[in-house]
């Protein structure tokens, strides 16, 4: 685990770990206080949905700028990673840390959530946002360009939104607590975002000609 | 083992047998290949030939292909995807994208040290100021830097582990008159060291800059090895001829290529060939090195066109 952080180190750019690590909870964490405290459910407006529709969204251009491109086949650094035999462990080490930062940076935002509603679908939120994301990127890292990313990222938004509405009347129509399969929605997709992950490097890695 | 005319017998860093690639349109097919250990050998050939291919194949960024490798002579292409000490002895720099554009010239260094035992970022620092890496040697985005800072870049990371085997394909191409006489200087002094077992294997277009630096040349045609063999055999095979006009129609059949005008001709012959021109009033050279690989190329091209008949070797 430690040689996986080292390679996330690696891999990312100081600039990008500042926006990761600072800006963005920062700015989210600001922008949750702002929304919990002045809206609520009375207004009419579920300010859960649009804080987390909008971290997912922003989620989705920054993960562009640093690994768009590289779920492509021959792309980019791949051909120097392929000249170590440690290229392939580097590399999805690097990628399965970011995806745990990533399910810590929605937890967090969701337990900050918490401490105002008293709610514990805050999570299951934050749950549902980090697999909308997930599954996202597993789609705009084929591509090295920033209007898909722009694109798809306008999209999470909706995609987060219809999850998380979906979520919500289900619960309230069958009367149960769904957040267990808001996290084994989670843990499924992360599960899945990783084979693919895998898959897309190891194909440019270690694919034989069919002979 | 490679054996040479004169009978002399050299250790091969990389052999391979039955290579072959199909892409659309070109098939890398090499019979036999070698590499000699403790020397600088030139790939050269067309756009197309093959070089990068059969470089990336070398290095393992390809593995679908066909055929057996060997290198040190001991270790099999399976070898080197399985046992880490073949690829931390493979050095390689490419053209291209090699570096993802959004790294910086020292994330280079860390990622670098994740990936080989045997890198020195102390080294690395320092061959980066040696390259003059970079307009002021900052750390700069690799998508800021030029192709010859990029190319620089790359030499720098590779002379900084400690490597029996460097693969360098296209190295000369995007560096300026003054860094390609430093980069023969780097590959001499890199053959220099560890007595004699480093060897260095380089694809280039730039034969004139890169003969002093060459002792074993590949010439490939087509996908295919045309001409093989040290600097020296190579001059003492082929013979630069000039002749008169007049007898260019006579000469042109036993040379390998030709270059014909108003004031006379000029040709590669085959030394044990250039009887055939006894009734010539010719006059031989040794030719350069750039002058051979042209000229063999040029043949091949000639052939490839249908041209074949008019000349021979």
């Amino acid at each position: 685990m430690r040689r996986a952080f080292r390679s996330y180190m690696a891999l990312t750019l100081k600039s990008y770990r500042i926006a990761v690590f600072v800006v963005r909870p920062l700015f989210m964490l600001a922008a949750a206080f702002i929304l919990m405290w002045t809206s609520g459910e009375k207004d009419g407006l579920y300010p859960e949905n649009l804080l987390f529709a909008f971290a997912a969204a922003g989620d989705v251009m920054l993960d562009g700028a640093l690994f768009g491109g590289i779920c492509q086949r021959g792309a980019a650094c791949l051909g120097y990673m392929r000249t170590s035999d440690r290229g392939m462990a580097v590399f999805s080490g690097g990628l399965l840390v970011d995806m745990l930062f990533r399910f810590l940076y929605y937890m967090l935002i969701g337990g900050w959530c918490f401490l105002f509603t008293g709610l514990s679908q805050d999570f299951a939120a934050a749950a549902l946002a980090y697999t909308a994301v997930t599954a996202t990127i597993c789609f705009t890292r084929h591509f090295d360009n920033w209007q898909v990313d722009l694109l798809c990222s306008a999209g999470i938004a909706i995609l987060f939104s219809v999850l998380y509405l979906t979520f919500g009347i289900l619960q309230n129509r069958l009367a149960v607590d769904l957040q267990p399969a808001a996290a084994v929605l989670c843990v499924t997709v992360s599960y899945a975002a990783a084979r693919h992950m895998s898959w897309c490097l190891k194909r440019s890695y270690y694919e034989k000609e069919s002979l | 083992m490679l054996e040479t005319q004169d009978g002399k017998e050299f250790e091969s860093v990389i052999e391979g047998r039955n290579l072959h690639k199909k892409f659309r349109g070109f098939a890398l097919d090499i019979d036999r290949l070698y590499v000699p250990q403790g020397f600088a050998t030139a790939l050269i050939g067309e756009n197309g030939a093959g070089k990068t291919t059969l470089l990336n194949i070398l290095a393992g960024i390809r593995l679908d292909y066909r055929g057996e490798l060997c290198y040190f002579g001991k270790y099999t292409a399976e070898d080197r995807e399985t046992n880490p000490v073949v690829k931390e002895n493979i050095g390689y720099t490419g053209p291209g994208n090699y570096y993802l554009p959004q790294w910086r010239v020292e994330q280079v260094g860390e990622i670098s040290e994740l990936l080989f035992d045997g890198f020195h970022r102390d080294r690395f620092e320092e061959w980066c100021g040696r390259l003059a890496v970079g307009p002021d040697g900052s750390n700069r985005k690799i998508s800021a830097l030029s192709d010859g800072n990029r190319m620089k870049l790359m030499i720098a990371g590779v002379m900084a582990r400690d490597t029996k085997l460097l693969l360098m394909d296209e190295p000369a191409s995007p560096l300026d008159p003054l860094m390609r006489d430093n980069l023969c200087g780097l590959i001499r002094e890199y053959l220099a060291q560890d007595e004699g077992n480093r060897s260095v294997l380089f694809s280039t277009h730039n034969v004139a800059d890169m003969e002093n630096v060459t002792d074993y040349v590949i010439i490939m045609e087509g996908g295919r090895i045309a001409e093989t063999g040290f600097v020296e055999e190579l001059k003492e095979k082929y013979v630069l001829v000039r002749g008169e006009p007049e007898f260019s129609e006579a000469a042109a059949p036993h040379l390998v290529s030709m270059n014909s005008g108003r004031y006379g001709f000029e040709g590669i012959c085959q030394a044990d060939r250039l009887d055939a021109l006894a009734g010539c009033k010719v006059s031989a050279e040794t030719p350069g090195l750039s002058q051979i690989c042209v000229a063999i190329m040029k043949k091949y091209s000639d052939l490839h066109a249908g041209r074949e008949g008019k000349r021979g070797m």
